[in-house]
């Protein structure tokens, strides 16, 4: 079982695994706090593959360096060799990246079984909010130090760079949309909101679905993640005060439906 | 260029999504996105069904209350620029 929750060192050799034999390729089809991180380090808990965001280029470089790739099948091809667990190897993929993968997938002879899990959310205001302050802060989860540089210039009760933060988000969300429309592989929706209201619920049903002939039994019992609640006590608003920002973008702006489901 | 006669059919793989006052619509074979304001969502939601270029100014023109010819000189290029992105298609008479 890896515990270890910090992206950045899953990227060390300590993590890359034994070859076994692969059965199922996958994609998690993530935007940006939608639950990523928890739902990968549920899988790798579970001992279904080892989910990261290889195509993320800082870790991209380190793989490709250890590895010794030399084109974008090749690394593909590595991943699955190295960080295969339980038959399975999931790669984490934000819209960014999804031009890089599919790339390295076409140079990819035949991936068995492959499959999506679509994470998404429905409120894209407080997923924006979650956003700003991550980006804020540095702080993307509940990592002792920030994993990525602070912008303590960000003003996170500007009200109009929180709209244009939730705008890219929608779009980002409406590109998965089409994409996994037009990948024509097999695609599991997760929404954020349920995985955090039951996270049980939602594994049960995701494992149901990707391993449709094993027998249904209880989840093991999995070391809880950290709280909501405990990643914001790292950023510059608490849950009171999000909500607080949340009312006031309404009361400019308006607020429309949640996202319809996909 | 679009006549009065002609219909205006909307493309329904067309990903759209409201955000606030606003519909955000995708074109997702070059990623790029086009966000229309309240007007322009009227104008979408009055073309769910393929209508002609004439009802739908007359329509327009009665919600809004306003001349046909300003209507006329707001909408179609509206039109075109759906149609030039593949969001509508425009079918002559």
């Amino acid at each position: 079982m890896i515990l270890d929750d910090n992206e950045v060192a899953l990227a060390e050799a300590r993590f890359d695994r034994p070859p076994e034999p692969l059965r199922r390729f996958g994609i998690i089809a993530a935007s940006a706090r939608t639950g990523s991180h928890l739902l990968c380090r549920l899988l790798r808990q579970l001992g279904r593959g080892v989910a990261l965001e290889y195509f993320y280029p800082s870790y991209r470089q380190v793989f490709e360096e250890r590895w010794r790739t030399s084109s974008p099948g090749d690394y593909l091809s590595a991943i699955m060799r190295n960080r295969t667990a339980g038959g399975l190897c999931v790669v984490k993929c934000l819209p960014l990246q999804y031009g890089a993968l599919r790339g390295a997938i076409e140079q990819v002879a035949a991936l068995p079984d492959p499959f999506i899990i679509h994470l998404w959310r429905r409120d894209s205001l407080a997923q924006a909010i979650s956003l700003r302050l991550a980006v804020q802060s540095g702080f993307w989860n509940f990592t002792p130090g920030p994993t990525t540089q602070p912008k303590d210039a960000i003003d996170i009760m500007d009200l109009d760079a929180l709209r244009a933060t939730r705008r890219q988000l929608v779009v980002d969300e409406l590109l998965w949309r089409g994409w996994l429309r037009e990948s024509g592989w097999p695609v599991i929706h997760v929404c954020y909101e349920d995985l955090i209201a039951d996270r049980g619920a939602s594994l049960q049903r995701l494992l149901g679905w990707l391993e449709p002939g094993a027998a249904p039994g209880p989840l093991p019992t999995l070391p809880e993640p950290p709280t909501p609640a405990a990643l914001h006590a790292r950023q510059s608003l608490n849950t009171v005060q999000r909500a607080e920002l949340a009312a006031a973008y309404r009361a400019q702006f308006g607020h429309s439906d949640p996202l319809p489901d996909p | 260029m679009i006549s009065a006669s002609d219909t205006i059919v909307r493309d329904e793989t067309t990903l759209v999504s409201a955000l606030d006052d606003e519909l955000i619509m995708i074109d997702i074979a070059n990623g790029k996105y086009l966000t229309i304001d309240r007007i322009g969502a009227a104008i979408w939601e009055a073309i769910a069904q393929p209508v002609s270029v004439e009802a739908l100014v007359a329509g327009l023109a009665d919600r809004y209350d306003a001349p046909r010819e300003q209507i006329g000189e707001d909408v179609l290029p509206f039109l075109d620029n759906l149609a030039a992105r593949g969001f509508v298609r425009i079918v002559a008479a």
